[in-house]
């Protein structure tokens, strides 16, 4: 009897061995693809990713999208480490001064065979030149920005002073120290206006007609009187008080907080930063957008925004494909726009138009804005090293605006970094 | 029941068993970083490239930079401050609190409160107090007629603001370390010293100092190891500037490895940083040697 058992037992064994192989393949088949998309984004920004991911499942029952989701500040790191150790996610969001990095160490893959080439047309051509290369395409713009002026209306008013409503009546740096003066004294502003050195950012400087390099991106381009000059006049704000010390460089104190109190009248900054401008200030006094003031050379602002790119290493690069091209259809980006953003589509950057009017009065003047940056801001944010760039300005041009050295002497530094990064 | 191998054997090999698992966590862990840093250290590497070699290139170009230089002297002048001002601070307030104080147990709870508390967390609560124009200690100074000063937004001022929140930070921490010292020194020699008239600056100086010697080396190399590692207060609070004013060892490290992007100059300066740290505590062991006794 037990003889006979453990005949029985041994051969349902081998007869489950012999199906089992049959049986995963089976259901493998019947399994959806999974595809990891490594994102950051605000609270606004994940939550719609998560809404993005259910009407595409709905709609693509074999791919399913499963969101890492990330914080700014750690993104890159992570994400580097991930590709150093084989194990990239599928779709990893990125910027566009990154993305240049990951094109040159081949860990972006060609998305010209996925995505019609009308469909990569749509979008900005300064954008274009971040991910395209020999006719290969490695990155779908997802969204873009830029940095714009916010002003206090009530301060205004009281000061006598008008914004431009247009950018061909954009102010000059004149007009802006004089905005600052009067404000300082005409108001309760402590502060006239911050923000022109931002967070190291080499705008500024492209006003008085230099750049971290030249445009044809071979040599620093920041050791002439022209940008000395203009860094001078920066100094002086700082000496007289017209604009805080303390926000130099976003370090230690943030000039959008102290725009928010109403310490500052006028400030430089972000279009992400609009919504939470809204949020702070609430009924305490009224605020509006304007543009960049122009410097001698013309206008210059930054060029921001976010793109997603495949991973060579992903296994499943046709549906990640498919979820991307979804993702940036100008339906889909229209909605994603709505959270403060310009769209990477030109038509739809065209005829957008935002539900909520403090976004879309940010948004009037950002779009006009827009379409005016200069080339050299795209060469500036496409050399191998931007971060590393903005590091030496800051630590370079810092001492200089605390009056630690002269700007002559800065400049001869920064000069010799960026040589060093260049090379 | 069959013998394999001999007790001798067993006796030999059994300890090696045992300490087996720790060593292998060891060697995954601790040696392998080490070497895998040391080698990265000869290469030119972006984490997602592949690396080059280059033999002593990183070294020497670390040793040649003026940034270096300015980080290794501002980490100096940290070490050169905050651990004696540190240390001392931790003895008096460790003294104080071990005699017949009321309230000395919640006292002893809040000096010991930060170091429990995220270094993060102090670092952006400080931030805040510091602030040019919103924050609490400009505030108090005004009421008192004072100027509002740049605390962390001048330079002259930046390292010092620093300085001061590492050492609120850290003395409680080597409060509770004396503490413990103290309360092991025996009562009987301070009432012998009391009987042949010694007065309390003798009895500290003849029997407190000499017994919390083994203490006082820990508490020594702890917090010189711990103000060269310094990093979190200068990342969250001034990220090395202004300019570079604030950027001590670790500042430099993390600004060549993550924002340079030189991963391998990154592990030359790491490696640089564990022979100073190295050289350091050699030299306190050998300050102390021969008057420690446990």
């Amino acid at each position: 009897m037990s003889k006979r058992i453990l005949c029985l037992g041994l051969l349902s064994l081998v007869v489950i061995a012999m199906f089992s192989s049959s049986i995963s393949m089976v259901l493998a088949a019947g399994k959806a693809v999974e595809i990891e998309w490594y994102a950051w984004g605000r609270p606004a920004e994940v939550e719609f990713f998560h809404q993005a991911i259910a009407e595409f499942e709905k709609k693509n029952p074999g791919i399913r999208i499963k969101l890492t989701e990330t914080g700014w500040d750690e993104h890159h790191r992570t994400l580097d480490v991930r590709i150093a150790g084989g194990n990239a996610p599928d779709i990893y969001r990125t910027t566009f001064p990154y993305v240049g990095r990951y094109i040159k160490a081949k860990q972006a893959l060609d998305l010209s065979p996925h995505l019609l080439k009308e469909y990569r047309k749509r979008f900005w051509p300064n954008l274009r030149q971040f991910v395209e290369s020999d006719g290969k395409f490695y990155g779908v713009p997802q969204m873009t920005d830029t940095h714009v002026v916010f002003y206090n209306i009530d301060y205004f008013k009281a000061a006598g002073i008008e914004a431009p409503a247009t950018i061909d009546k954009a102010w000059t740096w004149e007009d802006w120290e004089n905005i600052g003066r009067k404000l300082k004294s005409k108001s309760p502003a402590k502060y006239g206006f911050a923000g022109a050195l931002y967070n190291g950012e080499p705008w500024y400087i492209n006003t008085w007609g230099g750049g971290f390099v030249t445009p044809d991106g071979k040599k620093p381009d920041v050791n002439k009187p022209e940008v000395i000059k203009g860094l001078k006049l920066q100094k002086k704000w700082y000496d007289e008080g017209l604009e805080p010390i303390n926000t130099l460089f976003l370090k230690p104190d943030s000039h959008e907080q102290l725009f928010a109190l109403g310490q500052i009248g006028v400030i430089f900054s972000g279009t992400w930063m609009a919504e939470w401008l809204k949020d702070q200030i609430g009924d305490k006094f009224k605020w509006g957008t304007t543009f960049v003031p122009k410097g001698p050379a013309g206008f210059s602002t930054a060029l921001g925004g976010c793109l997603n790119v495949i991973s060579p290493q992903s296994k499943h690069p046709k549906e990640a494909a498919k979820f991307l091209e979804w993702l940036n259809t100008d339906e889909v980006m229209e909605r994603f726009c709505q959270l403060g953003f310009i769209p990477t589509s030109v038509p739809l950057a065209k005829r957008i138009s935002y539900k909520d009017p403090t976004i879309n009065g940010v948004m009037k003047a950002a779009l006009q804005q827009y379409a005016q940056i200069p080339p050299i801001v795209v060469t500036q944010y496409k050399q191998k090293n931007y971060a590393g760039m903005v590091q030496v300005f800051i630590e370079t041009i810092g001492p200089a605006m605390h009056g630690q050295i002269t700007v002559e002497q800065a400049v001869k530094m920064l000069d010799k970094e960026l040589r060093r990064l260049i090379d | 029941m069959i013998k394999l191998v001999s007790w001798k054997t067993q006796r030999r090999i059994v300890p090696y068993i045992f300490i087996a698992p720790a060593m292998l966590l060891l060697a995954i862990f601790t040696f392998y970083p080490i070497i895998s840093s040391i080698r990265m250290s000869l290469c030119e590497w972006d984490i997602i490239g592949t690396p080059r070699f280059i033999g002593l290139r990183n070294y020497a170009t670390t040793l040649s930079d003026m940034t270096f230089r300015h980080a290794l002297l501002v980490t100096f002048l940290f070490v050169g401050v905050t651990v004696p001002v540190n240390v001392t601070l931790a003895l008096l307030t460790a003294i104080l609190l071990n005699g017949r104080l009321a309230l000395r147990n919640l006292f002893r709870s809040i000096i010991f409160f930060p170091a429990f508390t995220s270094m993060v967390a102090i670092g952006m609560l400080w931030k805040y107090m510091y602030s040019t124009d919103y924050g609490i200690i400009n505030y108090i100074i005004t009421l008192f007629g004072g100027h509002p000063k740049d605390w962390l937004a001048n330079p002259a001022w930046a390292p010092w603001s620093l300085m001061l929140t590492s050492v609120w930070y850290g003395f409680g921490w080597n409060m509770v370390i004396f503490l413990a010292g103290l309360q092991n020194i025996p009562d009987q020699y301070y009432e012998a010293a009391a009987i042949d008239g010694a007065s309390k600056w003798a009895a500290f100086r003849f029997i407190t100092l000499p017994l919390l010697k083994p203490i006082s080396l820990f508490v020594v190399v702890m917090a010189v190891i711990y103000a060269f590692r310094m990093f979190d207060l200068v990342y969250v609070m001034t990220m090395g500037g202004p300019g570079t004013s604030t950027m001590v060892l670790m500042m430099y490290f993390y600004r060549q490895a993550f924002i340079m992007l030189r991963m391998g100059q990154g592990s030359a300066v790491a490696l640089i940083l564990f022979v100073v740290v190295f050289f350091f505590t050699v030299l306190q062991l050998r300050f102390f040697k021969g008057e420690v006794s446990y």
